[in-house]
């Protein structure tokens, strides 16, 4: 009796089956699942990324006496970073589980993870995707702002010229107006004739701002430069700031 | 007698097929593989024929079990021989093998091709090297005394390599060169 013949007879004896194709239709549905969500992931914490980066002021190191790179190394999101990395190693044991997954080489599916996770994110951050996660998250963990960037610390350092807080009253249009800066405090802020105000900020009651200059008193500031406290990469709240000021 | 020469004409991927309508066919797709896939576990493992054969038994059980997961994409055999290359190394993890055992699994002819192949430069003796080759491919890496036998034994293309073995067809290029630079240096340490 040939090995074959034997193992014909065992087949039958023991009664093994083909496992269900459906069975291996829902393994391939699953991993695609996965994969896709993945991707759509790992876009969206992209979009967070780039929101993170863009809104932590580089110009600021200066200030605060700090060189770029201790700077850079400050400010850098690395929860969302290590997210990121997490969904591209995710995303790489899903295409080498797929069926013809092995075919492609490690650097080819890795580079590929990132251009597709970057394009993504780009697409998801220009839509305002990460600017309205990173609002939702800030609400719902307390904690979440002192992740990475402290953007309320770094920006509560009126020695160092750097302030901000909300306007609470306008003494004389937009050359003096009092702030409650984010510990409570009030301020007098005198404005430079010279003084630079971003596009987007309105010296009116209500705005929150960033402000960079020099501290007078322990309650004066005068400000050289002003900034809108959150960076509109929105287009919808570009839109909506446009539509507030042409009331 | 008849039945089985009409079984001979058609394809494993035809056989497939009728298997799934009824397994008698499949015997006709083992027989067809019994040889080959013996021959390979051997080499590729030094296991004696007892235990290769019942590395293969699995191999074919499990073959059968997903049978409904077989890749059109692919050549049968190159599914079936990567089945049986994973079946093997189970087996070895599982087991505690001698690794130095010569099994004769090869014969004179295989063994000629490898060396011509290996010896382009006739660094070596022909004749003394072929005396030796179970020897030197015992002592190599697992990695690539199974791309040597792959591509120079088993004459396997480097597709079917990237398919059996899973890796892309670039990882097989650079293995197949780093297994010929070690069976040399061993060759070298051995003469």
């Amino acid at each position: 009796m040939t090995l074959s013949e034997k193992t014909f007879e065992k087949i039958g004896k023991e009664e093994i089956t083909p496992i269900a194709k459906w069975k291996f239709f829902l393994k391939n549905v699953a991993v695609w699942t996965t994969g896709v969500f993945v991707i759509i992931a790992g876009g969206i914490v992209t979009a967070l990324t780039i929101y993170r980066v863009r809104d932590s002021d580089w110009g600021v190191y200066k200030n605060l006496g700090e060189s770029p790179f201790i700077y850079t190394i400050r400010i850098l999101p690395y929860v969302w970073i290590i997210v990121v990395i997490l969904f591209i190693a995710i995303a790489y044991y899903n295409v080498r589980n797929t069926k013809g997954g092995y075919r492609y080489a490690t650097h080819i599916i890795v580079f590929g993870s990132i251009f597709g996770s970057l394009l993504l994110g780009t697409a998801f951050f220009s839509l305002g995707f990460g600017e309205h996660i990173d609002a939702q998250i800030g609400i719902s963990v307390p904690a979440y702002e002192y992740l990475g960037y402290n953007k309320q610390k770094i920006w509560t350092n009126p020695g160092e010229g750097l302030l901000s807080g909300q306007i609470i009253a306008l003494r004389n249009s937009s050359s003096s107006f009092i702030i409650r800066d984010f510990t409570g405090k009030p301020w007098v802020i005198y404005s430079d004739p010279n003084a630079r105000w971003d596009a987007f900020v309105l010296p009116r009651v209500g705005e929150q701002i960033k402000i960079i200059g020099k501290q007078e008193t322990h309650d004066i500031f005068f400000a050289s430069e002003i900034r809108p406290w959150k960076s509109l990469s929105d287009p919808n709240e570009r839109k909506i700031f446009y539509l507030r000021t042409t009331k | 007698m008849k039945k089985r020469e009409h079984y001979s004409e058609k394809t494993d991927e035809e056989l497939i097929t009728l298997t799934l309508q009824d397994n008698k066919y499949y015997l006709y797709l083992m027989e067809r593989y019994e040889k080959k896939l013996l021959r390979y576990i051997m080499r590729i493992s030094s296991l004696q024929k007892e235990d290769a054969e019942d590395v293969l038994q699995e191999t074919f059980i499990k073959a059968y079990k997903n049978m409904n997961d077989f890749d059109v994409s692919l050549k049968f055999s190159s599914w079936i021989y990567r089945i049986t290359h994973n079946e093997t190394i189970n087996f070895l993890r599982k087991n505690r093998v001698i690794k130095n055992a010569i099994n004769n699994a090869f014969n004179e002819e295989e063994i000629g091709s490898l060396v011509s192949e290996i010896n382009q430069e006739e660094e070596f003796e022909n004749n003394a090297l072929k005396g030796r080759v179970q020897e030197i491919l015992n002592a190599m890496d697992e990695k690539y005394k199974t791309v040597l036998v792959l591509k120079f034994i088993e004459e396997k293309s480097y597709k079917e390599i990237s398919d059996i073995l899973q890796k892309p067809s670039g990882t097989i290029a650079t293995l197949i060169n780093r297994a010929k630079k070690q069976f040399r240096e061993l060759a070298d340490a051995n003469f």
